[in-house]
């Protein structure tokens, strides 16, 4: 009987020093088997996801609703608010209404350097508060407004490795080109304020409330034998009597020179290249609604010669994609 | 006697042991390993990116003033392809302009468009690839669109218009 029980302890002890060493490997491989589910690079893509769905999907706040029965006049959409305090989010999306299609002014505000610091990005696009979620982060925009264009907005470098989401996108632009060929005395460019949004829907058509109306003549195609041309005025009129001038300023700059929004005053003017044309957001909400011709009158050429007349309509929409890294 | 037994329970405990410690193993490894969690994040990237890309073609680049329509006016390229009488033929130019969208020329893609049959009462399918890619479908994923036709062409009791599904299998190769 003694040994009996001199051996049972004895097989207790053994079997419990297996189930220990059993017990500690199970334990020790736990460890090991949980690591996979600590990895940061899973985060990393959730943000640059989310932060993608915001650029992409979301037109931002404030934001206008373009099919608005009775729209209030005061009503801006964030590109439009210069000071970014009361920008609350930067979505580039032109309007809920055509998903994937972005707005070209949204995007121009949005990549345009000095417009918004690195916190004031990170506010409003990341929701965090302010030093709240450190991310950095790196958006570029290729293929906007032509092919070879990249539009970048980061705060340092990114590293090797980093959260990444890639969306391919529509862009609807705003600048319409006009090519001259032949010498010409005008240029005549209706603007179809009245029809061209209700014929068309708001993508193809122009709300010259929210979006500019822009107008690239490129005069180079002429040839050194014709250029500088002169253009002697620019002016604009009511369709049906072109001897009627309105008295407004119109916004030229003359082969890519810079000038500040009062400086429209036209007098004889030397083309060598190019002529652009912008007409501001709310340029012509003094119009009521109704059709106006935009004439650039040039020094007559020897003839013969015959004028130009040009509609204008947006540019199609331009392919383009957008890179998100986060890290 | 007495040894035979004392040999007896020390072989047990160890198998027991050894039972509980594989088994243990076993169930756990199988447990956390069905949620590795990074693969399918790159699958949500080729899926979002191959959405957005559907997204764009079904929608018109430019307003067609000449159309009679406003279907017409603004008909999006899946809209054109897929009420064309042949839509095969149409596939390679589809690949080429999916890869020019995506920015990404190494995207190979399958496709299979889903419609109802009225005839048959019953959904039939289609498959618009003109050759079967047989291989490197392992790691495909799967983005479907629907996509509202309209072809006056079409003889139709029912009428000329319907919605039906595309759905296109893509992976890298």
């Amino acid at each position: 009987m003694d040994h009996d029980s001199g051996q049972l302890s004895i097989d207790l002890t053994i079997g419990f020093a297996v189930f220990m060493i059993g017990f500690i490997f199970v334990v020790t491989l736990m460890g090991g088997l949980l690591v996979g589910l600590q990895s940061k690079t899973i985060d990393y893509d959730a943000v640059a996801y989310r932060t993608s769905v915001i650029l992409v999907e979301d037109p931002g706040e404030p934001r206008v609703n373009l099919y608005a029965v009775n729209p209030d006049p005061l009503d801006l959409s964030w590109e439009q608010i210069d000071d970014p305090v009361q920008i609350t989010r930067l979505g580039l999306l032109y309007s809920k209404e055509h998903p994937g299609v972005l707005s070209g002014e949204k995007i121009k505000r949005f990549f345009t350097p000095g417009e918004f610091t690195n916190e004031e990005y990170k506010d409003k696009l990341l929701l965090s508060e302010p030093g709240q979620y450190p991310y950095h982060f790196h958006i570029n925009l290729s293929g906007y407004p032509n092919a070879g264009n990249t539009w970048i907005v980061e705060d340092t470098n990114p590293p090797a490795s980093t959260g990444y989401m890639k969306r391919a996108v529509l862009i609807k632009g705003y600048s319409m080109p006009i090519t001259l060929d032949n010498p010409v005395e005008y240029v005549n460019v209706t603007l179809p304020l009245s029809g061209i949004q209700s014929d068309r829907g708001g993508l193809y058509g122009i709300y010259p409330r929210f979006e500019p109306i822009e107008i690239f003549i490129d005069a180079s195609r002429l040839g050194p034998a014709l250029l500088p041309i002169d253009l002697t005025d620019v002016f604009l009129t009511p369709p049906d009597d072109y001897s009627f001038v309105y008295e407004e300023k119109v916004p030229v700059r003359i082969d890519g020179a810079s000038t500040s929004d009062d400086s429209y005053t036209m007098s004889v003017n030397e083309v060598n290249d190019t002529i652009h044309l912008r007409f501001e957001p709310g340029y012509f909400s003094g119009y009521s609604i109704e059709d106006v011709v935009l004439h650039f009158q040039f020094a007559p050429p020897i003839p013969p010669f015959d004028d130009l007349d040009e509609t204008y309509v947006p540019p199609p929409l331009t392919i383009a994609t957008l890179e998100v890294s986060i890290w | 006697m007495v040894g035979e037994e004392a040999q007896l329970y020390t072989i047990e405990g160890f198998a027991a042991a050894i039972l509980i410690v594989v088994t243990a193993y076993l169930i756990l490894n199988s447990t956390f390993i069905l949620t590795p969690g990074d693969t399918h994040i790159n699958d949500l990237q080729l899926e979002q990116l191959g959405n957005d890309v559907l997204r764009m073609m079904d929608t018109k680049n430019s307003f067609d003033s000449t159309a009679p329509n406003r279907y017409l006016q603004t008909q999006s390229y899946l809209e054109q392809w897929l009420s064309s009488n042949d839509p095969k033929l149409g596939f390679d130019p589809f690949v080429t302009q999916f890869q020019g969208y995506a920015g990404d020329s190494r995207l190979k893609l399958d496709a299979f468009m889903y419609y109802w049959d009225h005839g048959a009462n019953r959904m039939g399918s289609y498959s618009l690839s003109p050759t079967i890619h047989s291989t490197s479908h392992e790691h495909y994923v799967t983005i479907t669109k629907y996509v509202y036709l309209d072809n006056p062409g079409w003889d139709d009791p029912l009428g000329v218009s319907r919605t039906v599904l595309l759905e296109v299998q893509l992976w890298r190769d």
